[in-house]
């Protein structure tokens, strides 16, 4: 096992792999920008280290100063969490070159799966069913003819995309070279990249992914799956395991095409294999991720693992520490993302001071984050603080224990989800579990909050003034015979 | 104690006063009495009462702009009313149109002189890596514009000017 690792990233992932870490006596370093020099992933890392840049995120994006920090503080291996340069094939080529073990797959499997098209191609080659599309090579006038044919809607995708950016859905031929061109010009700007691609829009789709880890010879397991279907704006909000309605013949064959395409890429690191699933039970590759997932603590809690820990053992050229199958569902998980943003303005995000931060007192409720009271919470990164994620017995129990989770996480001073999260988690329709990835849309009145009934008015007015210093003192300070003047006097 | 607390909730003005504070503190609410009693202070943003018998638990935050409150699973924003006048001030001057929160400009759709009906998407910025629309709060046509691809900008910021309306 590695003696130690440097964490290339921030936030809550950051802090999540520096406690796995942590817990295997490795010594942990984390980099920072000045934004974020009080940060819990800076304190609680064993070194931090300073990245200077003009922007806090160009600060996380600058491979050759992290790559700088881990040779100063002699990292063994770096690990690059989600987002940022997790899935930079030139970056884990140069990490490599650098003498550091890079904690995800080989430069080339990273290329070929960051390229939605060649990793479509590859999927398709090897079997794994791809949804109908077309590839636009320069000449818009030939996509938008052959896209066509396809059939409406189409959804078009930037082919370097990911996280819904560069993704749009047409409904007719009028519209369809116009959005066309959006989106080669969101891509463009983005990725640096113009190449798109439409594809059939699978109406009511479900978004079931496949967490696999390979050793990078070929063995590949897979530790089930889940859905993440309920999303705003392509990017998911709730996420959980098991998917809930799925036949165990349909969850044998999504697996076992997921470990096929890996196994086919001789996969190394933990990896998600993302698939859209019909209403008919029909399922299409969609993408795959090389890099720890956001939602990856509901497989842990379902499969009883920590994925952090199986990717460093790969990492560090060891087997894969489980046989396949000795992996079971055990259970049920649910995960809300928490999110400083206004739901009812259009999830428009929010900025300022966290001013209260209490999280939920039930032990078995995990809460993933990496912010504290104080912190100030500012747009130069992704609205998501943390994760809150419960595990019981089966999916009505899980609802009932995050429900409650949900009502004692407190963040006050900045704009959030949680009271969305809540209501969503409460409605039937999501207890019914017949989700898809409209379902936020569809049912988009259901999930606004109710009105405020009078007792509710009664008790934020009231509870308003007494939180107030001087309130208070007028409340309770006042001297006896002034503050006996009443309607009467107790004598 | 005639002294009156007024706080805006839920798009309303709504007045607070101490009507008595023995033998139980009574607090009119729009003019209707509370009787709260046990006050507790659990933490300290945390606190606990008893409202016409039935227990509350608060957590209670405030800043420039506003009381935050969580009680019952649901999160509460009470603006301060001199907040609440200053950004109805600036939005109600339709000339021009301020940046609400900080981010990067994108795109810019339109140029001085252009006209724009209501609703038009006149320059699209990033904030926290989302894409927001900003649009023409009326018809009109445009005299200024602040924007810059690729510019920062700070919350409140000018970014669009309107032509003003005879």
């Amino acid at each position: 096992m590695f003696k130690s690792i440097l964490i290339a990233n921030r936030g809550e992932i950051a802090c999540r792999v520096i406690r796995t870490a942590k817990s295997l006596g490795i010594q942990t370093i984390a980099v920072y920008h000045h934004a974020d020099r009080k940060a819990p992933h800076v304190k609680s890392a064993d070194i931090a280290i300073q990245l200077f840049a003009d922007t806090p995120t160009a600060a996380y994006l600058d491979s050759k100063q992290i790559i700088k920090a881990a040779q100063s503080s002699s990292a063994e291996c770096l690990h690059p969490g989600y987002g940022f340069l997790s899935e930079n094939a030139s970056f884990a080529e140069a990490v490599e070159a650098a003498g550091i073990v890079f904690i995800g797959p080989q430069p080339d499997v990273i290329k070929l799966m960051g390229d939605k098209i060649l990793s479509r191609d590859f999927a398709e080659k090897n079997g794994i069913p791809v949804a109908p599309s077309v590839t636009q090579n320069g000449d818009l006038k030939s996509f938008v003819k052959e896209a066509q044919k396809i059939g409406f809607p189409l959804l078009i995708k930037a082919a370097a995309g990911g996280g819904g950016k560069g993704m749009s859905i047409v409904h007719d031929v009028n519209s369809l070279e116009e959005q066309a061109k959006t989106a080669m010009g969101e891509a463009e700007r983005y990725f640096a990249d113009n190449r798109i691609y439409a594809e059939l829009y699978i109406e009511k789709p479900r978004h079931i992914e496949v967490q696999v880890l390979g050793d990078g010879k070929g063995n590949v397991i897979h530790l089930y799956e889940r859905e993440c279907s309920i999303q705003r704006r392509f990017q998911k909000v709730i996420e959980e395991s098991p998917a809930p309605s799925l036949s165990p013949q349909l969850r044998d064959s999504i697996c076992a095409a997921a470990v096929n395409l890996s196994k086919k890429a001789k996969y190394l690191n933990a990896g998600t294999v993302e698939f859209i699933l019909s209403p008919n039970d029909d399922f299409y590759f969609l993408e795959m991720n090389t890099r720890l997932q956001v939602e990856h603590p509901i497989t842990e809690l379902v499969c009883s693992v920590d994925l952090v820990e199986a990717q460093l053992i790969v990492a560090s050229k060891q087997q894969i520490p489980w046989l396949q199958k000795s992996i079971k569902q055990s259970g049920h998980a649910i995960e809300c993302r928490i999110c400083c943003e206004e739901p009812e303005n259009d999830f428009r995000p929010a900025t300022g001071v966290i001013k209260v931060l209490a999280t939920p007192s039930a032990i078995d409720a995990r809460f993933d984050s990496g912010v504290e009271q104080g912190q100030v919470i500012s747009p130069a990164f992704d609205s998501m603080v943390g994760k809150l994620i419960c595990h019981a017995e089966d999916r009505t129990l899980t609802i009932e224990k995050i429900t409650k989770a949900l009502d004692e996480l407190v963040l006050l001073g900045v704009s959030s989800n949680i009271d969305y999260l809540g209501r969503i988690i409460r409605s039937t329709k999501f207890a019914e579990g017949n989700i898809h990835t409209g379902f936020l849309t569809d049912n988009e009145e259901e999930l606004k909050p109710t009105n405020l009934v009078q007792d509710e008015i009664a008790c934020a007015l009231l509870a308003a003034s007494l939180g107030l210093d001087d309130f208070r003192s007028l409340a309770f300070d006042a001297p006896e015979p002034h503050a006996s003047i009443g309607e009467w006097r107790n004598l | 104690m005639s002294q009156s607390y007024k706080f805006h909730l839920d798009g309303k003005k709504h007045e607070v006063s101490i009507i008595k504070c023995h033998p139980e503190l009574t607090i009119a609410i729009d003019g209707i009495s509370f009787a709260v009693k046990d006050f507790t202070r659990i933490a300290e943003n945390y606190f606990s009462m008893l409202v016409n018998g039935q227990l509350k638990k608060i957590w209670w935050a405030q800043d420039e702009e506003a009381i935050y409150l969580r009680c019952d699973g649901r999160t509460y924003t009470l603006p301060y009313l001199d907040h609440i006048s200053a950004t109805q001030k600036a939005t109600t001057n339709e000339d021009i149109i301020k940046a609400t929160m900080p981010g990067i400009v994108v795109s810019v759709n339109c140029q001085p002189g252009s006209t724009v009906m209501f609703g038009d998407v006149l320059i699209v910025i990033e904030s926290m890596k989302m894409q927001i629309n900003i649009t023409a709060p009326r018809d009109g046509e445009v005299e200024s514009i602040h924007a810059e691809i690729n510019s920062a900008f700070e919350k409140n910021t000018e970014l669009i000017g309107l032509k003003a309306q005879q």
